[in-house]
């Protein structure tokens, strides 16, 4: 027998009635972003990183739930990319790799390559509360929220992290 | 590091002008797959429902299945326990791309990425992949079991040219003239006597065209400080003791991973372009991606070819 899996109640396709194409640019410009830096952060390379970005983007254009709010989408997305990224992680071989190539074109001091080189060297659970904390500038109520885990998981993977990147304490309430 | 240290290199990776060009023909060409061969699938769906072929498209949800090696008698081996699929009742899936096919669950280990008409593996056409998500789930359990599908629905599963499909099959599609091919094995399921249990289903022997190896430093931080091995010879000895090696279980040697200034990965072409990528530890054992055992060798030849890899 054939087993397909079907799409069955995860059909939630576009409700707008926009081409997709329209639609993924409006989503595109919004999110692109946001998106691609977390890819290159858990992922390292171009490559992958637009991989996944594109599995993120499929995902909204074509199996997304109904949102309520563009804070529901946008914290969706960022789990849904989150995932993505440790999947692709999660392959044997590529697991234990944390690539840092192609950073050294984006900066022109070698301390910012360094920076980098070291967020990069961050084990991957760490990567994402560390960028939402630090780069999005979310609480840690709304990291728990966007990543469903819970607020104390999030305050330790931040304190780990931040031991690990040795990140200077500014008057942060943690 | 400061917070305004993060922010001041974070926000300098963006995406190049042309990506969101390359990630909207790509969602595109990936839906038009799926629509164009939607009927098609339903047809053989309803077919196979008589003849009992098992063919599931990948990204299935994998809830946590046990990849560690069972030891057995001495003298029958190590097996290496099937991959089951179970249902999704909420909580943390462990997701990963694979397709089941005929009841065999084939995880992804590689992909090819070249020019179109380089690559010459595509066997005969099995079916295509469909459906990526597990239809019990719960809509609430959505964020849970998100999976990466960085092959989507809608490719063409093939086996490979040279292959037995029961171990290895691949999806191959392209894009602008790219090819990318993902290759998938099923090792699970196996019971390994000898090194020629497993080793045999790569087809090494005397088939070496060309290899490269890394240090696990390099391995390990993506470096890809990668070398050319130039003594094939000495390859070619090492290759051909595969077949005596000694399967040992995975768990109770776990500890040579942490002995990393003893790991070596080497990357061996073969003449149709495979390229085997085998993990070489000191004391004389060898890895080999998903396939949860290790291998002993108690021959020369590892030693000849470990003191290549300087």
């Amino acid at each position: 027998m054939i087993r397909v899996i079907g799409k069955g109640r995860f059909c939630y396709m576009q409700k707008s009635s926009q081409p997709v194409s329209d639609n993924f640019s409006e989503k595109y410009s919004l999110y692109s972003g946001m998106l691609f830096r977390i890819c290159r952060v858990y992922l390292g390379n171009i490559e992958d990183a637009e991989e996944a970005l594109q599995e993120a983007f499929y995902k909204l254009m074509y199996n997304c739930p109904h949102f309520t709010s563009d804070e529901h989408e946008k914290a969706w997305l960022i789990r849904v990319t989150t995932n993505v990224c440790k999947d692709m992680l999660r392959n044997v071989w590529r697991k234990r790799v944390v690539k840092v190539e192609e950073f050294e074109g984006y900066y022109d001091s070698p301390s910012d390559v360094h920076i980098m080189e070291e967020i990069m060297k961050l084990p991957a659970k760490y990567k994402a509360v560390i960028h939402l904390y630090y780069f999005e500038d979310y609480l840690v109520k709304q990291i728990s929220e966007t990543l469903k885990i819970s607020e104390s998981a999030v305050k330790m993977r931040l304190k780990r992290g931040r031991d690990i990147l040795k990140i200077e304490l500014e008057g942060e309430a943690l | 590091m400061n917070k305004e240290d993060i922010k001041r290199v974070i926000v300098k990776l963006e995406p190049d002008k042309g990506m969101e060009y390359r990630i909207k023909e790509k969602i595109l060409k990936r839906r038009c797959n799926k629509a164009n061969t939607r009927p098609t699938m339903l047809m053989v769906a309803r077919i196979a429902v008589f003849i009992c072929l098992v063919f599931v498209g990948f990204n299935f949800v994998v809830k946590k299945f046990d990849t560690s090696s069972v030891i057995l008698n001495p003298e029958d081996g190590v097996y290496l326990p099937k991959i089951e699929l179970k249902k999704s009742k909420g909580g943390q899936a462990d997701m990963m791309p694979l397709i089941v096919y005929q009841g065999r669950v084939y995880l992804r280990v590689d992909r090819i990425i070249s020019s179109a008409g380089e690559i010459d593996l595509q066997g005969e056409k099995l079916g295509i992949t469909n459906g990526n998500i597990n239809e019990r789930s719960k809509r609430d359990d959505y964020a849970a079991v998100e999976f990466s599908s960085t092959g989507g629905e809608g490719s063409n599963v093939y086996a490979v040219k040279g292959y037995d499909k029961s171990f290895r099959i691949m999806t191959y599609d392209t894009y602008d003239n790219e090819v990318f091919i993902y290759f998938y094995e099923c090792s699970n399921g196996l019971t390994i006597k000898t090194g020629a249990n497993f080793f045999d289903l790569l087809k090494m022997e005397s088939n070496v065209k060309a290899a490269k190896y890394e240090t696990y430093d390099s391995f390990y931080n993506g470096l890809k400080e990668y070398q050319e091995l130039k003594e094939i010879v000495v390859l070619n000895s090492f290759v051909n003791e595969l077949k005596n090696t000694i399967p040992c279980d995975y768990k109770s040697h776990d500890y040579l991973r942490d002995k990393i200034d003893e790991i070596k990965c080497i990357y061996v072409t073969l003449n149709d372009k495979m390229v085997v990528k085998l993990i070489l530890y000191k004391e004389g054992y060898i890895g080999y991606k998903f396939a949860n055992v290790f291998f002993k060798m108690n021959s020369q030849a590892f030693n000849d070819l470990w003191d290549q890899l300087a």
